[in-house]
Formats: C-alpha cells, sequence, structure tokens
C-alpha cells in the first residue's frame, strides 16, 4: 500500500466516523417525532416504571401513575431531538428483549426486566465520561437517564409515592434540628 | 398640556413613590405614616397578601409534570426561567414581554407586581459595617460613601422592629448584630462544622443565617410554620414581604392610594423652579397617558428600572438624563458573585435527621481583608453561605445504580450528610459596567429599551478563586469526604444583587446622589433602592435599602416641615 493510499483510507474512515453521528444528528433534529406513539406505548411506559420502582410495602409506581407523569415530561419537557431519541429508545427495549429472552419485555419476568434495564444503563456506565459528554451534546441524555429520573420524580412528587413510602409533612409548625433518625421511620423526607 | 383646578387637584399628591419592592413599600409606610398623602405606582398587576398566592398550599402532586420549567417557559423566559418555578413563575416577568439587550451578557431578574421582588426574596438580613462603609476612600476606587455606621445603625435598629429578623448575634465588628427576635437552630452537621471552623481559626465563625422569618408572632403577623415554601407568597405573613407588612400598615393609615398597571415614563422638572414637579405615567393595559404631581418624589422602581427612568426624563437642563451633571448615572453597576464554592459528604450522624423544613441556611461572616490588604491577590471579601442536609432522592436519583426493590429501598431513606457552600463576594464599581437606553428599540410602551453591559473583573476572578480552594480546605477540615470545589461561572445579575448605577457621594461632579438620598440637583426627588450604591461589601443588599429609604423618608418630611423641600 502507497502511502498516499492508506492516507485517503484513514482519511475515508475517519469521514465515515464522523459522519454518522452527524447523520443521526440531523436525522434527530429535523425528525418530526411521532408523539402519539407514546399513548400506544403507555402499557410499556407503565411496566418500565415499575420495574423501576416496584410495590412493595408501599405502592410503586405503577399504581402511583407515573406513566402518565413520563410522557407528560416527554412532551413538554423535552426538545424534538430528545423526543425522538426517547421513543426510539422504547423500541430498543422490546428488541433487547427479543433477543435476550425471545419475547416481548411485556411477557418478561421482573428479574429479566430488571436485567434489560441494567444492560441499557451498563452500557453508560462504560463509556468514556468525554464519549458521554459528547452524546449528551449532541443527542442530550440517554434513554435510560431520562426515564429513570423522570421514574424518580414522578413517583416522589406523586400523592402515593410522597405520602405512603416517603414522609410529608405539609405543615411543619416547628424545625427540630436533630432527631433520632427511629423516631421518624426510616424514611427520607418528600421534600425539602 | 395646561390642566387648571379640580383635574389637577385630584392628581396632586403630596408624595409620589414610585415601585412597590421592598425599598417603595418602606417609603410608603413611613410617608403615610409621616401624615402625607400618597401615590404609591407600580407597574405590575396588584397582588393581595394571602388572596393572590395561587400556589401557597398546593402539594408536589399538584404540579401536574413537577415543578421545573418547562420547554415552553425557557422559550418565553429565557432568563426568568433560569430562577422561577412551577409554583412561583407567577411573580416574575415573561421575557418577551418585558425584553431588554444584553451588551454583554447579564441575567435582569424582575418581578412587576404590586410587592415586586420582597414576594421571592431570599430574606437574609445582614448590616454593613464601616468595614464597607470607608473601603473606597481607603482603597481609591469609586467615590467614598457620604455616610458611615454610625449614620445609618440607629435606621437598621428601626427597621429590623418592625421586619422582624430571627438570628443570632455574635458580636463580630465586620457583621454588626441587630435587633433579633431568637434564631432558627443549626442542624447536627452544621453543628460540626461550626466546631471546627471555629477551633482551628477564631477569626472564622459559622452562624444561623439572618433572615426575615419570624420565630415568633410579628406586628399581627404568623410564626413562620417551616414549609420552606416563602417564594409562593406566605398565607400565614410567615416572612416580611412589602404585601405582608409595609403596604397594609400604609394603607391602615388612610393615605396611601395605590395604582397598579402604571408604568412611570419619566420624571417631570420644571425648569424655572428647579425641581421635579410629577410624572408621566402610561396605563400597562389601555397605554393611556397620565400626569401625576408632588411635592417630593421617591423612585424605588429596583436599581436598572430606575435609572432607566431617570436617563428618560431629559430636558433642556438636562440633556443626558435627570440630575446627570456627573455623566455617572447609569455607570458602576455590581453584583455579588455567588459562584464558586465547594460541596462534601459526611459519614458521621447516620442515626439523625431533621424534622420540618428550615427557611434558611448558615453564614460564614467575611474573614478576609478585615485589618487592610492581607497580601491576598483581591481587595475586599466574601462571606459563605450554605447549608447542611441529607441526601435524599433528588440527589439519592441521581447518583444510585440499579432498579427495583432495592433501588427504591435506598432512594427513599436517608443518605449521608452533606453540606453546599459558596461564597458571596463583594463587587466592585467598574465604570463601563453600565445602563443605557436603546435609541432605537422600543417596548410595547413606547419606553426606549435599556442596554445593560456587564462584567466580572480579575479581582472578582481571584476572589472566587479564593473562595473554592477555602470552602474546601473548611469541609475537609471537618472531615467531610467526596469534597468537591464548583464555580458556576454565570453571568452578572445571577445572584440577583444588582446595585449601583445612580450613586451617593459628596461631590455632585461624581456623584448622583448626596447622603440623604437626594439628587444633588433636584432636591425634591429621592433614590433610595439599590441604584444609590456606591459599592456593594458582600453583604444581601436589601436590609440597607430599608434602613436608607427609612432614614431618607425622615429627612424628607422634617425638611418638608421647615419649608426646605
Amino acid at each position: 500500500m502507497t502511502r498516499r493510499r492508506a492516507l485517503y483510507l484513514i482519511m475515508v474512515l475517519v469521514g465515515v466516523i464522523t459522519a454518522y453521528p452527524l447523520l443521526k444528528w440531523v436525522i434527530y433534529t429535523s425528525r418530526k417525532p411521532d408523539l402519539g406513539k407514546l399513548n400506544a406505548m403507555r402499557p410499556l411506559i407503565s411496566e418500565l416504571v415499575e420495574t423501576i420502582i416496584p410495590a412493595t410495602d408501599s405502592p410503586g409506581a405503577k399504581e402511583a401513575g407515573v406513566a402518565d407523569f413520563v410522557i407528560g415530561k416527554v412532551i413538554f419537557y423535552l426538545d424534538r431531538r430528545e423526543q425522538n431519541f426517547f421513543i426510539d429508545g422504547l423500541g430498543d427495549i422490546e428488541q433487547l428483549s427479543r433477543k435476550g429472552y425471545g419475547q416481548s419485555f411485556m411477557n418478561c419476568t421482573m428479574d429479566q426486566r430488571v436485567k434489560i434495564l441494567e444492560c441499557l444503563e451498563d452500557q453508560q456506565l462504560f463509556l468514556h465520561p468525554l464519549l458521554i459528554k459528547v452524546k449528551r451534546k449532541l443527542f442530550g441524555f440517554s434513554f435510560i437517564s431520562y426515564l429513570k429520573a423522570y421514574t424518580v420524580e414522578g413517583y416522589c412528587t406523586s400523592l402515593l409515592g410522597a405520602t405512603r413510602c416517603l414522609n410529608y409533612q405539609a405543615t411543619p409548625q416547628s424545625y427540630q434540628p436533630c432527631v433520632p433518625l427511629v423516631l421518624l421511620g426510616q424514611r427520607s423526607w418528600a421534600t425539602k | 398640556m395646561n390642566i387648571v383646578g379640580k383635574e389637577r387637584d385630584s392628581r396632586t399628591y403630596d408624595a409620589i413613590v414610585v415601585g412597590s419592592g421592598i425599598s417603595g413599600g418602606w417609603a410608603a409606610k413611613e410617608l403615610c405614616e409621616k401624615g402625607l398623602n400618597t401615590l404609591l405606582l407600580e407597574r405590575g398587576k396588584n397582588v393581595e397578601h394571602v388572596k393572590d398566592y395561587p400556589t401557597a398550599h398546593y402539594h408536589p402532586w399538584d404540579f401536574k409534570y413537577g415543578i421545573y420549567p418547562s420547554k415552553q417557559d425557557e422559550q418565553e423566559s429565557p432568563v426568568q426561567s433560569l430562577f422561577f418555578d412551577a409554583g412561583n413563575k407567577h411573580f416574575f416577568v415573561n421575557d418577551q414581554e418585558h425584553p431588554y439587550i444584553q451588551e454583554r451578557p447579564f441575567n435582569w431578574i424582575r418581578g412587576y407586581q404590586v410587592g415586586g421582588r420582597s414576594l421571592v426574596w431570599g430574606r437574609q438580613c445582614y448590616r454593613w459595617s464601616d468595614l464597607d462603609f470607608e473601603a473606597n476612600l481607603k482603597d481609591g476606587i469609586g467615590v467614598d460613601w457620604p455616610i458611615r455606621y454610625r449614620d445609618i445603625a440607629p435606621w437598621y435598629d428601626y427597621v429590623e422592629r418592625f421586619v422582624g429578623v430571627s438570628g443570632k448575634a455574635e458580636g463580630l465588628k465586620q457583621l454588626p448584630d441587630g435587633q433579633y427576635l431568637p434564631p432558627f437552630e443549626l442542624n447536627c452537621i452544621e453543628k460540626h462544622l461550626a466546631q471546627s471552623i471555629h477551633g482551628r481559626d477564631a477569626q472564622k465563625k459559622l452562624t444561623i443565617a439572618r433572615v426575615a422569618n419570624l420565630t415568633v408572632p410579628w406586628h399581627g403577623r404568623g410564626s413562620c410554620l417551616n414549609r420552606n415554601l416563602c417564594s409562593r407568597g406566605c398565607p400565614y405573613g410567615g416572612y416580611f414581604s412589602s404585601n405582608s407588612a409595609t403596604l397594609p400598615t400604609a394603607m391602615a393609615t388612610g393615605n396611601l392610594t395605590l395604582h397598579p398597571n402604571a408604568v412611570v415614563s419619566e420624571v417631570l422638572y420644571d425648569d424655572a423652579k428647579q425641581r421635579a414637579y410629577g410624572v408621566r405615567v402610561i396605563d400597562a393595559i389601555t397605554l393611556e397617558t397620565t400626569e401625576y404631581y408632588a411635592r417630593i418624589i421617591f423612585l424605588n422602581a429596583s436599581t436598572i428600572a430606575t435609572t432607566a427612568i431617570l436617563l428618560n426624563s431629559t430636558s433642556s437642563r438636562f440633556p443626558n438624563g435627570l440630575g446627570n451633571d456627573s455623566g455617572e448615572l447609569g455607570h458602576n453597576l455590581m453584583d455579588h458573585h455567588s459562584y464558586a464554592g465547594a460541596y462534601g459528604e459526611h459519614r458521621g450522624f447516620a442515626d439523625t435527621y431533621y424534622k420540618g423544613r428550615r427557611p434558611c441556611g448558615f453564614i460564614i461572616p467575611r474573614f478576609r481583608n478585615l485589618r487592610g490588604h492581607e497580601g491576598l491577590p483581591f481587595l475586599r471579601g466574601y462571606n459563605m453561605q450554605g447549608h447542611g442536609e441529607r441526601q435524599e432522592w433528588q440527589e439519592r436519583g441521581q447518583v444510585l445504580d440499579g432498579f427495583g426493590t432495592v433501588f427504591k429501598d435506598q432512594l427513599t431513606k436517608p443518605g449521608p450528610w452533606t453540606v453546599w457552600m459558596g461564597g458571596w463576594g463583594e463587587c466592585l464599581p467598574y465604570h463601563d459596567n453600565q445602563v443605557t437606553l436603546s435609541r432605537e428599540e422600543k417596548d410595547r410602551w413606547g419606553m426606549p429599551m435599556v442596554k445593560i453591559s456587564f462584567s466580572y473583573r480579575t479581582n472578582e476572578h481571584e476572589m472566587m478563586e479564593d473562595i473554592e480552594e477555602t470552602a474546601m480546605q473548611l469541609l475537609e477540615d471537618a472531615g467531610f469526604v467526596n469534597v468537591y470545589g464548583f464555580n458556576y461561572s454565570k453571568a452578572g445579575g445571577s445572584t440577583v444583587h444588582e446595585m449601583g448605577t445612580a450613586r451617593m457621594g459628596h461631590d455632585p461632579n461624581t456623584s448622583v446622589l448626596n447622603k440623604f438620598n437626594q439628587l444633588h440637583v433636584v432636591k425634591n426627588l429621592f433614590v433610595t433602592d439599590g441604584s444609590c450604591m456606591a459599592s456593594s461589601a458582600c453583604q444581601n443588599p436589601s436590609l440597607t435599602y430599608m434602613a436608607l429609604t427609612a432614614r431618607a423618608c425622615h429627612f424628607a418630611v422634617e425638611a418638608l416641615k421647615r419649608g426646605d423641600l
């Protein structure tokens, strides 16, 4: 291989590597997100939020109505690019599930569902921090980060989450600076 | 326009106050109590105490999609949405309706309503000391303050007694004690940090914040109930605002006329008598123009807005803005920086927690350059403000890996104790940090748009570096782990302590206002909001505006009685 040809090949390779995210960026930014899909996927979203925060001795995210919260967040809080990313992420869940367990996410056991979400989160964990930064700049936070953050916020601010899992006091009256945790039932306050 | 007889009489008052925020509320109260028939003009909508606090009793789940600003909020109000949430956004302006020009970045945070930003303020009440009033003279920076601590001390007493400030006397020269209600208490981690700091360096002290939240019922207002929802308006009157305190008091005298939706476009000046004789007002809704007349006028429209009114009040005598012989009007804009600091976790006290949501944190009063220059690469100093708490779901949700039962359990239990603290630092007055009026662009009321040009300089940046290092050190010394320093590097205005642009001073050639906040050359016109400041110190400034206002009102009424005004 001549030097010139090697250089040429490297340039083509660099071109392809940079063109892919660019192309993806252009597509994700310009494509009108199919928000109707979100409502159609409500049952899946319900199971996803319940996988993140399941019913235990206190209600889970499904009963707390967190699916509606997540859908509202995607519609009113994300830009077009992030919305596309989120909707595609929902599709990826189904793919992962079929690849890993040969069945739809809806039919998976709780353990299998948790494993699928962990798989998505791990992909993020092993990325180089700089790469994560670049990715965020281009595409916003990952699907799994948004799903998890919105589920946490939706659950912890819901009537059931705040009052039956966390500890909520609308009108505390006084401030007691140092109270034994056992007297407060071990759970966090719902609001700051 | 020649108006005679009854028509003119009906629009004539003893005094006019422009702006109903924290200083305008005080001006209205003082002037009304002293028997003056007073017109209070407010450009925004009316906000009645309690009745107009729509979100005050909302629970977290009453906000359909949480409390953070939505995409639409960010598009409509790119600046204000950095500061509001769904619980208080109705007390902030819409940036699209109230545009301004940023020649260099400046976040101009505004609340156009009766009560202004006194509804959403941080409620910190700190006195200045002579360390601050003498600083410009000693450093040869800007102009010397025409007052000293002894001039304002009785007025600090006076306003504190009405406001109701909870806090602890500490006997510090650089942060004089005031008239305090019982203090809120420090929690476990804050007490621990306080002992560590004071033990290592007797010059440093951590004390509970001094705040306008009541710890006992006060002047007909109820105690703070530790909900920490102040910025939605308090239905119990647990914190001081114009709406809860000064305006009802002014109203009770029977001397107050309050006009909301009244945009003041200029102050009217009588060349022959060399006096201001009234103001021109544009109705915010109908755009109709009216004039009102009075013997004395107080401008309390807020730092930048007051100066914009003066710059827009031109005449043959004052082609560059009313009272602007010195050419300093609009210059020397300041805003504290509060962007550098440190955060850390502590593994101790795992069995303890707190109950209630205390509406304040702590302060470490200034400890730099207390005795002249200490060889640091910056002049003046900063105080540190912060608070200790245990990590809750808001933080846990961001750091915990995994999903399911274990995740839920960890998410909803209190995590380690943490302390966040930042340095509130003095900003020097720079001539070219300034406010001007656009010649071309106007707002919907036909007023020239305000242009702001502002930047922090070397002194502020050097100080921020010291803050970051020192804050980290204080936490590490106290056994904190995972300590990290930060500098958010926000644009000016982000501390919402904008000051200056019509500074006080001895000399009419270099300043706009005299030692009683009168315009040097228009004696019946007073400016007692943040515009008047000749330096910024590092204390939160509202208490000083209130004290200066009460002092100027007293002076004005005495002068009226003597026939001097």
